[in-house]
């Protein structure tokens, strides 16, 4: 450990208590990234007899595997967790924003894409521009030099051959970038029916993301023998997502 | 890294939603803006296949 000039954060006995707790051998579970994604609902999900955290596991069988979310020792509750993972993703899917958001939603997406990737794109652009030019300048500098008979028409065709195809090159990648940022562009004017379904690729998330959405709207009133459940959204969301029908849900659940 | 870089402000939020008749305090602004930046993170991600359960 170095010693700073500055004030420290935390005190030198918490930073050897927490470095203590990092270096004890802990149990880890559902570790696996597949695992984490199939069991998504996994920490969300109450036993309705026990009242404890239900876990999620896989049964083989003769055929094929089943996985399940059950509860532990001796408690028989168990639900199939395809069946609850597409429960809950139809539930989410039957949610779109509702107009008035349009307008915030489109400057996060203007935020995320022309701020980080536009940006990047631009950058590299501007660096090609920059290489295409000192192509040039090196051609320009090998013609001056076989004019004044010091370079000879074999190395000056040689280094006009290397050059063009440098050239090429660099322009072939401006072009891909041009490309690409004309699909930003296009991206930003999607059409508004088109935005207002945020949910619509939940399954393509990453999983920590999904179950950071898992997080925000919960799934509740879970029905074990059916597999039907609600969500609970709270009144932050009621003002910005409607049903696909357009009817606002009044209700703090949507069932 | 599960870091999103959030440049539209609660207080930003607040307005906009409000010029759009929704009226949110900060609260409600700060995890709308939490759903809305969550999402907008896996908006323009390539398709990708459908993977199969076991």
């Amino acid at each position: 450990m170095i010693k700073g000039l500055h004030e420290p954060l935390i005190s030198e006995s918490l930073f050897y208590q927490v470095q203590s707790v990092i270096n004890t051998k802990r149990k880890t579970t559902a570790k696996r990234d597949d695992l984490q994604s199939l069991f998504f609902l996994r920490g969300f999900l109450t036993c309705p007899i026990c009242n404890r955290k239900l876990v999620g596991s896989i049964s083989k069988g003769r055929s094929k595997k089943y996985p399940y979310y059950h509860c532990r020792d001796g408690c028989k509750t168990r639900i199939d967790a395809i069946s609850l993972n597409n429960c809950y993703q139809k539930k989410l899917q039957q949610f779109i924003l509702s107009n008035n958001t349009i307008e915030l939603f489109k400057n996060i997406l203007e935020d995320q894409n022309i701020k980080t990737l536009k940006a990047s794109y631009l950058y590299a652009q501007k660096g090609l521009e920059r290489k295409i030019n000192e192509e040039k300048l090196i051609l320009s500098q090998g013609r001056k030099l076989f004019i004044t008979g010091i370079l000879k028409i074999d190395d000056y065709n040689e280094l006009k051959r290397e050059n063009q195809i440098s050239t090429q090159n660099l322009k072939k990648e401006a072009n891909d970038i041009t490309a690409k940022l004309k699909g930003i562009d296009k991206k930003n004017q999607i059409e508004d029916n088109t935005l207002v379904k945020i949910f619509e690729r939940f399954s393509e998330f990453e999983t920590s993301d999904k179950r950071h959405l898992v997080n925000l709207i919960p799934p509740t009133d879970i029905d074990f023998k059916t597999g039907a459940l609600s969500l609970d959204l709270n009144q932050a969301f009621l003002k910005i997502l409607s049903k696909k029908n357009n009817r606002k849900t009044k209700k703090n659940e949507f069932h | 890294m599960n870091f999103i870089e959030k440049n539209i402000s609660v207080e930003k939020a607040v307005i906009i939603l409000s010029k759009n008749g929704i009226q949110v305090d900060e609260k409600e602004a700060k995890i709308i803006l939490e759903l809305l930046y969550l999402v907008s993170k896996n908006y323009d991600k390539p398709k990708e296949k459908k993977i199969s359960y076991p």
